[in-house]
């Protein structure tokens, strides 16, 4: 009897390593949430950008985490910019779900301080950021990796980099640009890409996200074509309130470790209370760049 | 005031030097020549006597002439010893036979350990190594932490965590002391197994409440592990295999009845066959070693050299591994200048450390972190008489922190060192009816590197015991503890390895905690009735700020904030044997809460382990012949967690809204393990050897881990994942000793 204990002893320690920790698909309504949506009474998205033109907020509803679809917008709000000298009025765009746009062109300044105020079934709602200078774009890139295959140039490119001891910019790179023979293998490829970056220091947060577990280099995408395809590259400035906000959400989403999480917690918000999300000043540079040019910084 | 107290002292107690006989000795196992730890020898011509102390010692003032002592302890035969006192000789040693498993001897259910002891701390658990085999556990492999977890007032979180949690503190409240060396991490598996290795224990106590003033350092609890010392007669080999472990331990004399050794092995035998890859997402593998010599250098000195190692291994498929471990080096030496007096000094060096590292086509980096203690202290015992003992000592610890490396920085946090010193004096008098243990430690916690941190405090510590009647006992107690170190850890699953100790800083200032306890114990023939409460008051407790980040942070412990914390509960618990049936029900109502503003501001809100009502069941039955069969369910709150309330879109994302830190709870848990022993027929006193079957999780009960969202941005569909523990696990253990 006792020389089958062993194999029975092996066996049952790999059904149970097999089986140890389950991670099962269930019906959202079997977990004990009970959403509460008047924590918060609206969301702002958007803000005063340094680009000559209209400037756009969107207000929506918080939704139920039991049932996400289109956000609910929010109609009626009385939404106004001011920057200390002048006051800018925002209108509410018709069939565009909630998108308020500024009813006069206009571009907002370097080193200004823009405060938003919204009015919304009588409560008041504010929010402050300022607009602070971007870089210049170069053609270093924070690439992981850029090969040239003779007239073919593939480059993996950082997903999320930026920070906050310099300017912080976003590269913005809308699909549209992209030469006819030009690879995006990606989940985001149908849609406008987005990468942030703070120009010349990879990851200036002190912190690697998420919670650490992750490199600096996680979510990486790539881009490739030829060598004189051309991309169209912006960079949004950020302000630290902004790049908190940026890291917080990132926690809360791309990089949410699960069991690694520390603790879950709400974003960063520079809304006043009752509302959340975050109104943003950022100023913009865009430069158009043949794939050829990129050099890594590596 | 103090000159009269003392010249009282001394002239009370002037009598019993002057005119009584002294004799002191050690109570050992005839088995084997161990000595037995918390057994009572008592003088039934004087109606005198004490206990041994964890070395086996005792100290007894007795007449002169014959006197006739009874020796006892509830795992051997008691006997009573007639001896002539005063004839020059003052050193009796008496042994004791271990009750065999085939005659008759007092029944352990899960919360009756050592219910018979006489004036024993009501929140003082003591756990031999027999007791533990006879324990209800999961999984069928014998393990102390498993053990502890299903004793009243200790709570586990999660579903295979060794992690425990006494009477509302937090996991790394906990002195887990192996021979006196502190161990910072306890678990193997997962936290399946734990790290103290059945075959090499000796004997365990445990202290939920008011912590004697002769140890500190945690808020919550010790946990005094005392090895085996190395059978002093014969050779003797043991061991057993489980779905998780091999185990074997040696053990014999190096010179008869002088000196003996112990060797003892265990390790996971799943990584020979297996490796991480598609079908097994992680696989995880342990070896442990412990080693011991013990030898009696002459009637009044024995030196005891200890050794303890293991190392934790686990890899996955895509690159990740984690590997953890302690490493303990001690020396302790025993010596009895005089009948009265017990001189114990020990010099212990204790490690641990945990390395996580990614190593795949995207990620090299590893994080290390760990801690270095390297500890000398001295305590002697006085033995005044048999009613009163003085103890002293002082301790000095050097601690060396690595906070945490990372391969991937260039910038480097240097590791820093501590100097934590600490004294104490604590007096134990017990009478028949009385017994109070009183006295307090002073200790200091200093920065070396550049002095910038210095603490200090005083931590008073009473307790009073009072048996009314043979079958009522109260207890009453208050004690105050600092501690000066504390774990970063994940709260969302406590088995994470995601962890790293800090010390107290400019940044963090040293927790403390008053203690209030009180309780009542009645025994009525074979039924005990014990009922607890505790109150505490918890100062400079630590949590993590919102998206606190604790692995790969430079800086991590500027993600805590602290602030107060109290903890209150009630535990009842009734144990009743019904000839060989014995059963247990305990129910605990408790509560732990924070108070931390920079966290959440709208007032007091639940700890991470705050499970307000918890029921235990237990039974066991034996046979008359050779099975024994156990039973353990368990039903208790659900453990807090922070679930969304919300969604928000932030182009192209949905970020949830959360509620209040811990606002919400998993279901409620509840599951039920059942086990049976067989002795075989050829079982004799020279060879034994068991079979244990089990099943853990009886009726497939999924009690949720945690939960993951996934919110698509693309699809707007939202996915939740449920995280469970095995739903069912039928397991056995083969136990052989020889």
């Amino acid at each position: 009897m006792n020389c089958k204990i062993p194999v029975i002893c092996l066996t049952l320690a790999i059904v149970l390593l097999l089986v140890a920790c389950e991670k099962n698909l269930v019906e959202i309504d079997s977990i004990p949430i009970t959403p509460n949506l008047n924590t918060f009474q609206l969301v702002v998205e958007g803000g005063i950008t340094s680009q000559y033109g209209n400037q756009y907020i969107r207000l929506t509803k918080p939704q139920s985490p039991k049932a996400a679809g289109i956000p609910e917008p929010i109609h009626g709000a009385t939404v106004y910019v001011s920057d200390g000298t002048i006051i800018i009025p925002f209108a509410e765009m018709q069939e565009q779900n909630g998108l308020y746009s500024s009813q006069n062109t206009m571009a907002g300044t370097v080193n200004h301080y823009y405060q938003l105020h919204i009015s919304y079934l009588g409560q008041s709602y504010i929010a402050g950021d300022s607009l602070v200078q971007g870089n210049e774009i170069t053609e270093f890139i924070p690439a992981s990796s850029l090969d040239n295959l003779g007239e073919f140039i593939t480059i993996a490119i950082n997903q999320h980099t930026f920070g906050f001891n310099q300017p912080a910019i976003r590269y913005y790179i809308p699909s549209e640009t992209i030469g006819s023979n030009t690879q995006i293998p990606n989940p985001y490829s149908n849609r406008k890409l987005l990468l942030e970056w703070d120009g010349f220091t990879f990851y200036q947060h002190r912190n690697s996200p998420p919670q650490g577990i992750f490199p600096n280099d996680y979510k990486i995408f790539g881009i490739g074509g030829n060598a004189r395809d051309t991309i169209l590259v912006m960079q949004f400035s950020l302000s630290e309130t902004c790049y908190n906000y940026l890291v917080s959400l990132l926690n809360e989403t791309d990089w949410d470790g699960g069991f690694f999480t520390s603790n879950h917690s709400n974003i960063v918000s520079n809304l006043s209370k009752g509302a959340t999300g975050f109104f943003r000043a950022t100023h913009i540079t865009q430069k158009k760049m043949a794939l050829e040019q990129f050099q890594s910084i590596y | 005031m103090h000159r009269i107290a003392i010249l009282s002292l001394f002239i009370l107690t002037l009598p019993t030097w002057l005119w009584c006989q002294k004799i002191c000795g050690y109570i050992t196992s005839k088995n084997n020549g161990e000595a037995i730890i918390g057994a009572t020898i008592y003088n039934e011509t004087s109606h005198t006597g004490c206990i041994t102390n964890d070395y086996g010692f005792f100290s007894l003032n007795t007449g002169a002439g014959l006197q006739s002592l009874r020796v006892s302890h509830i795992n051997y035969i008691p006997k009573t010893v007639n001896v002539t006192i005063g004839g020059g000789e003052t050193v009796f040693n008496f042994e004791l036979e271990a009750l065999n498993d085939t005659i008759e001897e007092v029944a352990v259910t899960a919360s009756t350990l050592n219910p018979t002891r006489k004036t024993q701390n009501l929140h003082q658990k003591i756990l031999s190594a027999n007791e533990l085999q006879k324990l209800p556990l999961p999984f069928g492999e014998p393990d102390l932490i498993k053990a502890l977890q299903i004793q009243p007032g200790i709570k586990n979180t999660a579903d295979g965590s060794s992690a425990l949690f006494v009477r509302g503190g937090r996991n790394d409240q906990n002195l887990i002391l192996i021979d006196e060396a502190p161990i910072y991490n306890t678990t193997h598996l997962f936290g399946m197994v734990s790290v103290i290795n059945a075959d090499a224990l000796n004997d365990a106590t445990t202290h939920t409440g008011v912590i004697p003033a002769n140890t500190g350092g945690r808020l919550a609890s010790v946990i005094d592990v005392k090895t085996r010392e190395g059978n002093l007669k014969e050779y003797q080999f043991c061991g057993g295999i489980s779905p998780f472990a091999l185990r074997m331990t040696h053990q014999g004399p190096i010179i008869k009845e002088r000196a003996s050794y112990l060797v003892s092995v265990r390790g996971s035998y799943l990584d020979r066959f297996i490796q991480a890859g598609n079908s097994y997402n992680f696989v995880p593998s342990f070896l442990e070693i412990n080693g011991k010599i013990n030898a009696k250098l002459n009637t009044r000195n024995r030196l005891f050299l200890a050794l303890y190692k293991n190392n934790d291994h686990l890899k996955s498929f895509d690159g990740l591994s984690n590997t953890w471990g302690n490493s303990i080096l001690s020396l302790r030496h025993n010596y009895t200048p005089y009948q009265n007096w017990f001189i114990n000094t020990s010099l212990i060096v204790s490690q641990y450390h945990n390395q996580i590292a990614f190593n795949d086509t995207l990620r090299q980096f590893s994080w290390t972190t760990g801690i270095q203690d390297y500890l000398g202290k001295m305590e002697g015992t006085w033995y005044l008489n048999n009613t009163f003992k003085l103890n002293g000592g002082i301790q000095l610890t050097l601690h060396q922190y690595t906070p945490g490396t990372g391969s991937g920085n260039e910038e480097i946090v240097p590791n820093t060192q501590y100097l934590e010193r600490s004294c104490f004096v604590r007096g134990v008098f017990t009478a028949e009816y009385l017994k109070t243990d009183m006295g307090f430690r002073y200790s200091q916690f200093s920065e070396l590197n550049d002095g910038s941190t210095f603490y200090q405090g005083l931590e008073p510590r009473i307790n009073f015991i009072s048996t009314l009647s043979q079958s009522l006992q109260l207890q009453a107690g208050y004690g105050r503890v600092f501690q000066y170190d504390q774990l970063l850890q994940n709260q969302i699953l406590p088995y994470s390895s995601i962890e790293s100790w800090i010390p107290s800083s400019s940044f963090i200032f040293p927790q403390h905690a008053d203690v209030f306890t009180l309780g009542i114990q009645m025994t009525h023939k074979k039924c005990a009735v014990l009922v607890e409460s505790y109150y505490k008051m918890l100062t400079n407790q630590p949590d993590f700020v919102d998206h606190a980040k604790i692995l790969n942070n430079l800086y991590a412990e500027q993600e805590i904030r602290q602030g107060k914390g109290k903890a209150y509960g009630l535990e009842a618990s009734i144990n009743q044997s019904f000839g060989r049936f014995q059963s247990g029900i305990s129910y605990n109502w408790s509560r732990s809460l924070l108070l931390i503003p920079e966290i959440q501001s709208t007032g007091w809100y639940p700890a991470a382990h705050d499970i307000p009502h918890d029921f235990r069941l237990t039974g066991t039955y034996k046979t008359r012949k050779r099975w024994e069969f156990s039973a353990l369910w368990v039903f208790h709150s659900g453990k807090p967690t922070t679930l969304p309330i919300g969604l928000i879109y932030q182009h192209p994302r949905y970020v949830p809204i959360y509620s209040r830190r811990n606002s919400a709870r998993l279901p409620v848990y509840h599951r039920l393990d059942i086990a049976a022993r067989l002795y075989p027929k050829n079982n004799s006193t020279r060879y034994k050897s068991s079979l244990c079957f089990g099943i853990y999780n009886v009726y497939a009960r999924q009690n949720p881990l945690g939960y993951q969202f996934d919110f698509d941005p693309i699809e707007g569909n939202i996915k939740a994942y449920q995280y469970n523990f095995i739903r069912i696990f039928p397991n056995i253990t083969y136990t052989l000793e020889f």
